[in-house]
């Protein structure tokens, strides 16, 4: 009988399409990757049952800590900077045009207006290290920044849509202050930020 | 180097002899870009955001300056559902001489309460009532119940003094006044 020759195959495998695959995969990735802002505090949502989920664009965001300090997040470079300008002259904060620039690519806000100024001048790193005090929502002191916020907020972008993110122990007075704020600013319409749950088996 | 090699090239012409440069292969080693391709695919892979947050939508009344246009309800048809500090819940029906219960959070507290009420009156609205001391996720948590229990009329009113007195006068009189030890936040 005769022997059987077994193929030699050669040691080395073709990885063309495996390369190709992944050069596609890292261009999608590429493409579609939409970095999570940086954490302005940590927030714990609450859990709900709903399913709806937040669409990407358009969004402004009312962020109330655990300790009672609120912060603002918008996204679109163009929107803020119309925000910035508006603001600027709103409350007469003397910022020149690179500090609307600067301002224009935060990617939310946490501090008295009055000390915008100030704020941006500093360096990355000593942003990160100051200590938000959160936008004044004080209606007894007739210091509401969040008004002036949520309305140019809304001239620079029309089709924003309001979302309040609350951590599950603020307490409840914080929450109602920006709530009023909101129905003041005739946002009756807006979206609270919420935790899967799952939903009740009946 | 590269005088040097055009004086070799040009000797060897004159010689005569074509001297071969040494045949490169076509070939490139493409395992360092392939690695760096990889290495971007993992970070990408990663630092994409999956999971898109969830809304719940709510909806507030508009702020009306005049009381003219409040509409008016049977107080029977007014379910308060108050919402207090350690998670604590008290509903009643009416104002008037109303019979205060207390409940909780669980799936056999609050959401029992909000069936049997809506199936007992068709024309039942809620108030949800939260005090200072509660927090955003029992509003949330309730707000929540309202839509698993598929109540449409409800609202978020103001904690007035009128519940303040009730259920100072329900925890007054139904159990021993003072501070009790709370249990129920597990």
């Amino acid at each position: 009988m005769a022997k059987i020759k077994m193929k030699r195959h050669s040691p080395s495998i073709d990885m063309t399409p495996m390369v190709d695959l992944g050069f596609l995969l890292v261009t999608f990735f590429m493409m579609t990757t939409q970095f999570q802002p940086s954490e302005l505090a940590t927030i714990t949502s609450p859990r709900a049952t709903s399913e709806t989920k937040l669409p990407e664009a358009n969004n402004a965001t009312v962020v109330v800590s655990k300790d009672n300090r609120v912060f603002f997040r918008m996204d679109g470079t163009k929107n803020l900077k119309t925000l910035g300008e508006k603001l600027n002259s709103k409350y007469s904060l003397g910022m020149t045009e690179s500090d609307i620039e600067k301002f224009s690519h935060k990617s939310g806000f946490g501090i008295d207006l009055r000390g915008m100024k100030q704020f941006l001048s500093l360096t990355e790193t000593q942003q990160k290290n100051t200590a938000m005090s959160g936008i004044p929502v004080d209606d007894d002191n007739n210091n509401n920044q969040l008004i002036d916020w949520l309305i140019y907020a809304r001239i620079a972008n029309p089709d924003v849509r309001l979302v309040v993110k609350g951590d599950k122990d603020t307490n409840y007075p914080v929450i109602k202050k920006v709530m009023d704020t909101l129905v003041r600013c005739n946002i009756n319409r807006f979206n609270l930020i919420t935790d899967t749950k799952a939903k009740p088996t009946t | 180097m590269a005088e040097v090699n055009t004086e070799q090239r040009q000797k060897g012409g004159d010689k005569g002899i074509v001297k071969k440069g040494k045949k490169l292969s076509t070939r490139v080693d493409m395992t360092p870009m392939v690695d760096l391709a990889f290495l971007l695919l993992t970070f990408f892979l990663l630092a994409t955001t999956f999971i898109k947050p969830q809304i719940m939508q709510l909806i507030l009344p508009e702020q009306n300056k005049d009381n003219a246009n409040t509409p008016k309800v049977n107080e029977k048809n007014v379910l308060s559902i108050v919402l207090e500090g350690d998670d604590k819940i008290y509903w009643y029906i009416g104002l008037t001489n109303a019979q205060v219960h207390e409940t909780n959070y669980s799936d056999t507290g609050l959401r029992v309460v909000l069936q049997e009420q809506s199936k007992a009156n068709e024309k039942l609205n809620v108030l949800i009532k939260p005090a200072d001391t509660s927090t955003y996720e029992n509003l949330v948590t309730t707000l929540d119940e309202m839509s698993i229990s598929n109540i449409q009329r409800y609202i978020l009113y103001d904690y007035l003094d009128e519940d303040k007195a009730l259920i100072q006068g329900f925890s007054g009189g139904g159990q021993t006044a003072g501070i009790q030890p709370a249990g129920g936040n597990t």
